[in-house]
């Protein structure tokens, strides 16, 4: 009896302690997103979340890529999947390798670029977990020959505009939509794109990587005083091939990422794909 | 000497399949008036395309042949060329033809190694278009038909064969 009434009283305490307890605040959600990314190859991949419980602060390459299905290598940097990132030094861009070492995660790797006048330097990478990314950029990852073709991009859910920097030259970018879209036809804007008329090698370019090596080139179409044929073009992304101008047509899968060459020149704006503020 | 042949084969055959591929973006803005299709042409040694008897004799045409869907003059539209060729040296000139099979040489030509142009990596994408230039109203060169060439040739047989009957 006894015994009965002490597990009743544990029961009716544990009760009233829950009940007191304050719920965790449900709005988070968890994104995992598997992308292409076929072995033997590079991919160009984008993150559509944001790093979860991060606090205010920018999430970092270590969390938005999962290591799930990825390959790694106790020692040899060539045998495990990398990423490769764009970044700048004082005066150029330039990349930072990372490959996946079993049991440590990504690690850098010191590469040496090589300059036009035959000088070279070294570049070394800062720790992948204090290096910035945020939803909306991207990055190269390099399959090893025979990986699963699947990789798994996390975060959070965000429900807020994407707003990403695009400064003059290359950008290394993305859509950070959890569905497959299209550059003309899923109402992304394009306010601060810059296109130049006819002189389309005037106008900014975005370049999707292509299966099997090289890119898709699609220059964007302003209207200054087109022949008739292109006035239906204005405003869109065209790819211009030896018989003449189309518009960019097809899907380009959740999680891809692409090149955005902004022209010197045409300065800096923010990619507010979901409309402006 | 079957092995021989075999593994001479095998060499070829694979230097073919691993040699880099690259592409040229390239465009013009002085495009001639009259202009009605283009090609990219490679030359090896630092001349200028020529054409006899109806096709290239100098140089030798990259990628398809642009129509004129894409030539609004004075533009050529940018084109992705690619070069499945590995080249060492050399340079690359457009030629653009008119409606009467006459044609006209680019003022300038793009070195073979040139960066900004010309994408060698598989992950550095183009990011200037190297934009040939030509004289508006240029002197438009006759392609030399195969039949012209042919008379040419026999003229030039039967004048020697003269000389040599003289001495």
């Amino acid at each position: 009896m006894k015994k009965f009434l002490m597990l009743m009283t544990a029961l009716a305490a544990a009760g009233w302690v829950r009940a007191e307890m304050p719920p965790l605040d449900g709005t988070n959600v968890v994104g995992f997103a598997a992308v292409n990314a076929a072995g033997g190859a590079n991919t160009l991949i984008t993150v559509p979340f944001e790093a979860c419980l991060n606090a205010g602060t920018p999430g970092v390459l270590a969390d938005l890529i999962s290591t799930n299905g990825l390959v790694s290598h106790a020692s040899d940097p060539g045998a495990a999947d990398q990423l490769i990132v764009l970044t700048t030094n004082a005066t150029m861009q330039i990349y930072y390798y990372y490959w996946l070492k079993a049991g440590e995660g990504w690690k850098g790797v010191e590469t040496s670029v090589k300059m036009p006048n035959g000088s070279s330097f070294a570049v070394t990478p800062v720790a992948a977990s204090e290096f910035p990314v945020a939803r909306g950029l991207g990055f190269w990852i390099k399959r090893v020959a025979g990986a699963a073709a699947d990789v798994y991009v996390k975060g959070q859910v965000s429900g807020a505009r994407q707003a990403t920097a695009i400064s003059e030259k290359l950008n290394l970018i993305g859509y950070g939509s959890v569905e497959a879209f299209s550059l003309n036809n899923s109402g992304i804007d394009w306010t601060g794109v810059t296109g130049a008329g006819l002189k389309l090698y005037e106008s900014d370019t975005i370049m999707l990587p292509k299966t099997g090596g090289g890119f898709t080139t699609y220059f964007y179409y302003v209207n200054a005083s087109p022949p008739a044929p292109h006035v239906s073009l204005t405003n869109k992304w065209v790819e211009s091939t030896a018989s003449g101008l189309q518009a960019a047509s097809g899907t380009i899968a959740a999680g891809q990422g692409f090149w955005f060459n902004r022209l010197t020149g045409h300065g800096s704006f923010t990619f507010r794909p979901n409309g402006q503020e | 000497m079957k092995k021989r042949v075999l593994a001479s084969f095998l060499l070829f055959f694979c230097g073919v399949l691993t040699s880099q591929a690259v592409v040229i973006g390239w465009s013009t803005e002085t495009a001639p008036v009259g202009s009605a299709s283009a090609i990219l042409v490679y030359v090896s040694d630092g001349s200028t395309p020529v054409f006899t008897g109806g096709s290239l004799t100098t140089g030798q045409q990259i990628g398809d042949t642009i129509t004129s869907g894409a030539i609004f003059v004075p533009y050529i539209m940018p084109q992705d060329t690619q070069d499945t060729t590995t080249r060492n040296s050399g340079t690359y000139y457009v030629v653009v033809f008119d409606d009467s099979e006459n044609y006209v040489v680019s003022n300038n030509s793009l070195a073979f190694n040139d960066g900004p142009s010309i994408s060698t990596g598989e992950t550095d994408p183009i990011t200037a278009y190297y934009l040939f230039t030509f004289n508006q109203n240029p002197e438009w060169i006759p392609v030399p038909e195969p039949g012209t060439a042919m008379l040419l040739v026999a003229g030039a047989a039967v004048a020697a064969l003269r000389r040599r009957k003289r001495a």
